[in-house]
Protein backbone atom coordinates (compact mmCIF):
# COMPACT_ATOMS: atom_id res chain seq x y z
CA UNK A 1 0.00 0.00 0.00
CA UNK A 2 1.23 3.53 -0.75
CA UNK A 3 0.50 6.98 0.60
CA UNK A 4 1.36 10.32 -0.96
CA UNK A 5 3.63 13.00 0.54
CA UNK A 6 3.28 16.56 -0.76
CA UNK A 7 6.97 16.94 -1.60
CA UNK A 8 9.04 16.49 -4.74
CA UNK A 9 12.11 14.37 -4.08
CA UNK A 10 14.12 17.18 -5.72
CA UNK A 11 12.69 20.69 -6.34
CA UNK A 12 11.69 21.80 -9.85
CA UNK A 13 11.35 25.56 -10.47
CA UNK A 14 11.56 26.51 -14.16
CA UNK A 15 10.65 30.07 -15.18
CA UNK A 16 11.27 29.86 -18.93
CA UNK A 17 8.95 27.69 -21.04
CA UNK A 18 10.60 25.67 -23.80
CA UNK A 19 8.43 23.19 -25.75
CA UNK A 20 11.40 21.80 -27.72
CA UNK A 21 13.14 20.71 -24.51
CA UNK A 22 9.85 19.38 -23.11
CA UNK A 23 9.54 16.98 -26.06
CA UNK A 24 13.03 15.62 -25.42
CA UNK A 25 12.72 15.32 -21.63
CA UNK A 26 9.26 13.72 -21.97
CA UNK A 27 11.05 10.52 -23.01
CA UNK A 28 12.16 10.06 -19.41
CA UNK A 29 8.46 10.12 -18.41
CA UNK A 30 7.05 7.48 -20.76
CA UNK A 31 9.89 6.50 -23.09
CA UNK A 32 11.70 3.13 -23.33
CA UNK A 33 14.10 3.96 -20.47
CA UNK A 34 11.79 6.35 -18.65
CA UNK A 35 10.73 6.50 -15.02
CA UNK A 36 7.28 4.91 -15.49
CA UNK A 37 8.86 1.83 -17.06
CA UNK A 38 11.49 1.73 -14.33
CA UNK A 39 8.87 1.81 -11.59
CA UNK A 40 6.65 -0.84 -13.23
CA UNK A 41 9.67 -3.06 -13.90
CA UNK A 42 10.82 -3.18 -10.25
CA UNK A 43 7.37 -3.20 -8.66
CA UNK A 44 6.34 -6.09 -10.97
CA UNK A 45 9.52 -8.12 -10.49
CA UNK A 46 9.33 -8.16 -6.67
CA UNK A 47 6.43 -10.67 -6.50
CA UNK A 48 8.61 -13.53 -7.78
CA UNK A 49 11.81 -12.39 -6.06
CA UNK A 50 12.68 -15.17 -3.57
CA UNK A 51 15.06 -13.11 -1.40
CA UNK A 52 13.29 -10.79 1.07
CA UNK A 53 16.06 -8.21 1.19
CA UNK A 54 16.18 -8.00 -2.62
CA UNK A 55 12.38 -7.74 -2.74
CA UNK A 56 12.80 -4.79 -0.36
CA UNK A 57 15.32 -3.16 -2.70
CA UNK A 58 12.87 -3.59 -5.60
CA UNK A 59 10.05 -2.10 -3.52
CA UNK A 60 12.07 0.89 -2.35
CA UNK A 61 13.67 1.68 -5.74
CA UNK A 62 10.34 1.08 -7.53
CA UNK A 63 8.76 3.54 -5.11
CA UNK A 64 11.52 6.11 -5.67
CA UNK A 65 10.97 5.78 -9.44
CA UNK A 66 7.37 6.90 -8.90
CA UNK A 67 8.80 10.05 -7.31
CA UNK A 68 11.10 10.45 -10.34
CA UNK A 69 8.14 10.14 -12.68
CA UNK A 70 6.62 13.03 -10.72
CA UNK A 71 9.82 15.11 -11.09
CA UNK A 72 9.97 14.52 -14.88
CA UNK A 73 6.26 15.31 -15.15
CA UNK A 74 6.84 18.55 -13.22
CA UNK A 75 9.70 19.51 -15.59
CA UNK A 76 7.57 18.83 -18.69
CA UNK A 77 4.62 20.70 -17.18
CA UNK A 78 6.69 23.76 -16.27
CA UNK A 79 8.43 23.80 -19.67
CA UNK A 80 5.03 23.89 -21.40
CA UNK A 81 3.07 26.20 -19.04
CA UNK A 82 1.36 29.22 -20.57
CA UNK A 83 2.48 28.49 -24.15
CA UNK A 84 0.89 30.70 -26.81
CA UNK A 85 -0.29 29.17 -30.11
CA UNK A 86 2.67 30.93 -31.78
CA UNK A 87 5.17 29.38 -29.33
CA UNK A 88 3.58 25.96 -29.89
CA UNK A 89 4.19 26.20 -33.64
CA UNK A 90 7.67 27.77 -33.28
CA UNK A 91 8.69 25.06 -30.80
CA UNK A 92 7.47 22.24 -33.07
CA UNK A 93 4.98 21.25 -30.34
CA UNK A 94 1.88 21.22 -32.58
CA UNK A 95 1.75 17.45 -33.17
CA UNK A 96 1.75 16.77 -29.43
CA UNK A 97 -0.56 19.70 -28.69
CA UNK A 98 -3.25 18.62 -31.11
CA UNK A 99 -3.82 15.34 -29.22
CA UNK A 100 -2.95 16.31 -25.63
CA UNK A 101 -3.14 20.14 -25.42
CA UNK A 102 -0.73 20.81 -22.50
CA UNK A 103 -1.52 17.57 -20.68
CA UNK A 104 1.36 15.28 -19.69
CA UNK A 105 1.05 11.90 -21.45
CA UNK A 106 3.53 9.00 -21.33
CA UNK A 107 5.33 8.64 -24.65
CA UNK A 108 8.86 8.51 -26.06
CA UNK A 109 10.49 11.59 -27.60
CA UNK A 110 9.82 10.05 -31.02
CA UNK A 111 6.07 9.90 -30.32
CA UNK A 112 5.82 6.16 -29.54
CA UNK A 113 3.26 5.62 -26.74
CA UNK A 114 4.46 4.12 -23.45
CA UNK A 115 4.71 0.34 -23.77
CA UNK A 116 5.64 -2.36 -21.25
CA UNK A 117 7.53 -4.12 -24.09
CA UNK A 118 10.47 -1.93 -22.96
CA UNK A 119 10.96 -3.95 -19.77
CA UNK A 120 11.04 -7.55 -18.57
CA UNK A 121 9.68 -9.32 -15.52
CA UNK A 122 11.09 -12.76 -16.15
CA UNK A 123 10.62 -14.51 -12.80
CA UNK A 124 14.35 -15.32 -12.63
CA UNK A 125 16.28 -13.28 -10.03
CA UNK A 126 19.55 -13.22 -11.99
CA UNK A 127 17.83 -12.38 -15.29
CA UNK A 128 15.76 -9.64 -13.63
CA UNK A 129 18.60 -8.07 -11.63
CA UNK A 130 20.95 -8.00 -14.63
CA UNK A 131 18.11 -6.35 -16.58
CA UNK A 132 17.70 -3.84 -13.75
CA UNK A 133 21.38 -2.92 -13.79
CA UNK A 134 21.24 -2.44 -17.57
CA UNK A 135 18.07 -0.38 -17.19
CA UNK A 136 19.76 2.02 -14.77
CA UNK A 137 22.64 2.46 -17.22
CA UNK A 138 20.26 3.02 -20.15
CA UNK A 139 18.46 5.71 -18.18
CA UNK A 140 21.79 7.28 -17.20
CA UNK A 141 22.82 7.35 -20.88
CA UNK A 142 19.51 9.02 -21.77
CA UNK A 143 20.05 11.68 -19.07
CA UNK A 144 23.57 12.23 -20.44
CA UNK A 145 22.05 12.72 -23.92
CA UNK A 146 19.52 15.19 -22.50
CA UNK A 147 22.24 17.12 -20.63
CA UNK A 148 24.14 17.65 -23.91
CA UNK A 149 21.06 19.38 -25.33
CA UNK A 150 20.21 21.70 -22.43
CA UNK A 151 22.09 24.52 -20.76
CA UNK A 152 19.44 26.25 -18.62
CA UNK A 153 20.47 25.75 -14.96
CA UNK A 154 16.87 25.43 -13.76
CA UNK A 155 16.34 22.44 -16.07
CA UNK A 156 19.83 20.89 -15.73
CA UNK A 157 19.66 20.84 -11.93
CA UNK A 158 16.84 18.27 -11.49
CA UNK A 159 18.08 16.28 -14.53
CA UNK A 160 21.55 16.00 -12.93
CA UNK A 161 19.91 14.83 -9.71
CA UNK A 162 17.97 12.12 -11.57
CA UNK A 163 21.14 11.04 -13.40
CA UNK A 164 22.97 10.63 -10.09
CA UNK A 165 20.16 8.44 -8.74
CA UNK A 166 20.57 6.05 -11.71
CA UNK A 167 24.15 5.48 -10.57
CA UNK A 168 23.13 4.85 -6.96
CA UNK A 169 20.44 2.39 -8.10
CA UNK A 170 22.97 0.58 -10.33
CA UNK A 171 25.18 0.14 -7.28
CA UNK A 172 22.32 -1.19 -5.13
CA UNK A 173 21.14 -3.63 -7.81
CA UNK A 174 24.74 -4.86 -8.09
CA UNK A 175 24.69 -5.52 -4.34
CA UNK A 176 21.27 -7.20 -4.66
CA UNK A 177 22.70 -9.51 -7.35
CA UNK A 178 25.52 -10.43 -4.98
CA UNK A 179 22.98 -11.25 -2.24
CA UNK A 180 21.31 -13.70 -4.67
CA UNK A 181 24.65 -15.18 -5.75
CA UNK A 182 25.65 -15.72 -2.11
CA UNK A 183 22.80 -18.26 -1.90
CA UNK A 184 23.96 -20.16 -5.01
CA UNK A 185 26.80 -22.47 -5.99
CA UNK A 186 29.77 -20.16 -6.64
CA UNK A 187 31.14 -22.56 -9.28
CA UNK A 188 28.11 -22.02 -11.53
CA UNK A 189 25.78 -19.11 -10.66
CA UNK A 190 24.01 -19.26 -14.00
CA UNK A 191 23.16 -22.99 -14.28
CA UNK A 192 19.38 -22.55 -13.78
CA UNK A 193 16.63 -20.19 -12.63
CA UNK A 194 17.03 -20.13 -8.82
CA UNK A 195 13.33 -19.21 -8.40
CA UNK A 196 11.74 -22.09 -10.37
CA UNK A 197 10.97 -24.76 -9.48
CA UNK A 198 11.15 -23.37 -5.97
CA UNK A 199 12.73 -26.48 -4.38
CA UNK A 200 15.36 -27.01 -7.08
CA UNK A 201 18.07 -25.21 -5.09
CA UNK A 202 17.48 -27.16 -1.88
CA UNK B 1 1.77 -11.26 22.43
CA UNK B 2 0.74 -14.31 20.42
CA UNK B 3 0.22 -14.85 16.69
CA UNK B 4 -3.51 -14.38 17.14
CA UNK B 5 -3.04 -10.87 18.50
CA UNK B 6 -0.64 -10.05 15.68
CA UNK B 7 -3.20 -11.15 13.08
CA UNK B 8 -5.98 -9.21 14.81
CA UNK B 9 -3.88 -6.05 15.00
CA UNK B 10 -2.82 -6.41 11.37
CA UNK B 11 -6.44 -6.88 10.29
CA UNK B 12 -7.42 -3.77 12.25
CA UNK B 13 -4.66 -1.74 10.54
CA UNK B 14 -5.81 -2.99 7.12
CA UNK B 15 -9.44 -2.10 7.87
CA UNK B 16 -8.79 1.27 9.52
CA UNK B 17 -6.36 2.25 6.74
CA UNK B 18 -9.09 1.60 4.20
CA UNK B 19 -11.57 3.66 6.26
CA UNK B 20 -9.05 6.53 6.04
CA UNK B 21 -8.52 5.96 2.29
CA UNK B 22 -12.24 6.19 1.64
CA UNK B 23 -12.76 9.16 3.99
CA UNK B 24 -9.85 11.01 2.34
CA UNK B 25 -11.62 10.86 -1.02
CA UNK B 26 -14.89 12.04 0.49
CA UNK B 27 -13.17 14.93 2.31
CA UNK B 28 -11.32 15.98 -0.86
CA UNK B 29 -14.68 16.93 -2.36
CA UNK B 30 -16.53 17.74 0.92
CA UNK B 31 -13.85 19.58 2.94
CA UNK B 32 -16.25 21.16 5.47
CA UNK B 33 -18.43 18.14 6.26
CA UNK B 34 -18.40 18.13 10.08
CA UNK B 35 -19.36 14.48 10.55
CA UNK B 36 -16.72 13.32 8.07
CA UNK B 37 -14.04 15.53 9.69
CA UNK B 38 -14.80 14.07 13.13
CA UNK B 39 -14.82 10.56 11.68
CA UNK B 40 -11.40 11.26 10.10
CA UNK B 41 -9.94 12.39 13.43
CA UNK B 42 -11.15 9.25 15.19
CA UNK B 43 -10.26 6.80 12.40
CA UNK B 44 -6.81 8.19 11.64
CA UNK B 45 -5.92 8.33 15.35
CA UNK B 46 -7.04 4.72 15.90
CA UNK B 47 -5.13 3.65 12.79
CA UNK B 48 -1.94 5.44 13.82
CA UNK B 49 -2.06 4.02 17.37
CA UNK B 50 -2.49 0.50 15.97
CA UNK B 51 0.43 1.03 13.56
CA UNK B 52 2.65 2.18 16.42
CA UNK B 53 1.68 -0.80 18.61
CA UNK B 54 2.27 -3.25 15.73
CA UNK B 55 5.62 -1.63 14.94
CA UNK B 56 6.74 -1.95 18.55
CA UNK B 57 5.68 -5.59 18.91
CA UNK B 58 6.21 -7.12 15.46
CA UNK B 59 8.15 -4.85 13.11
CA UNK B 60 7.71 -1.82 10.87
CA UNK B 61 4.68 -1.11 8.64
CA UNK B 62 6.35 2.06 7.30
CA UNK B 63 10.09 2.53 6.88
CA UNK B 64 10.04 5.89 8.72
CA UNK B 65 8.96 3.99 11.85
CA UNK B 66 11.76 1.44 11.79
CA UNK B 67 13.10 1.02 15.33
CA UNK B 68 16.68 -0.07 14.87
CA UNK B 69 18.38 -2.27 17.38
CA UNK B 70 21.81 -2.16 15.73
CA UNK B 71 20.20 -3.63 12.59
CA UNK B 72 17.95 -2.24 9.83
CA UNK B 73 14.66 -4.14 10.36
CA UNK B 74 12.81 -2.94 7.22
CA UNK B 75 13.62 -5.91 4.99
CA UNK B 76 13.43 -8.68 7.64
CA UNK B 77 9.69 -9.31 8.04
CA UNK B 78 7.48 -10.95 5.36
CA UNK B 79 6.20 -8.68 2.56
CA UNK B 80 2.41 -8.38 2.33
CA UNK B 81 2.20 -10.09 -1.07
CA UNK B 82 3.77 -13.31 0.27
CA UNK B 83 0.41 -14.48 1.70
CA UNK B 84 -0.11 -16.51 4.84
CA UNK B 85 2.90 -18.71 5.61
Amino acid sequence: MWSYDRILQHPVNIDQCNPKLAQVIMSQYGGPDGEIGASLRYLSQRFAMPNRKVAGVLTDIGTEELAHMEIVGAIVHQLTSDLTPEQIVEGGFQNYYVDHTLGVWPMAAGGVPYTSISFASKGDPITDLVEDMAAEQKARTTYDNILRLIHDHDVCDPIKFLRAREIVHFQRFGEALRLIQDELDARNFYAFNPAFPADFTK
Amino acid sequence: MDGNNREKLYAFITASSFVCDDLRLFLDTHPTDRAALEYWDRASQARNEAVMEYTKCYGPINSYHVENDCKWAWVEEPWPWEGRC
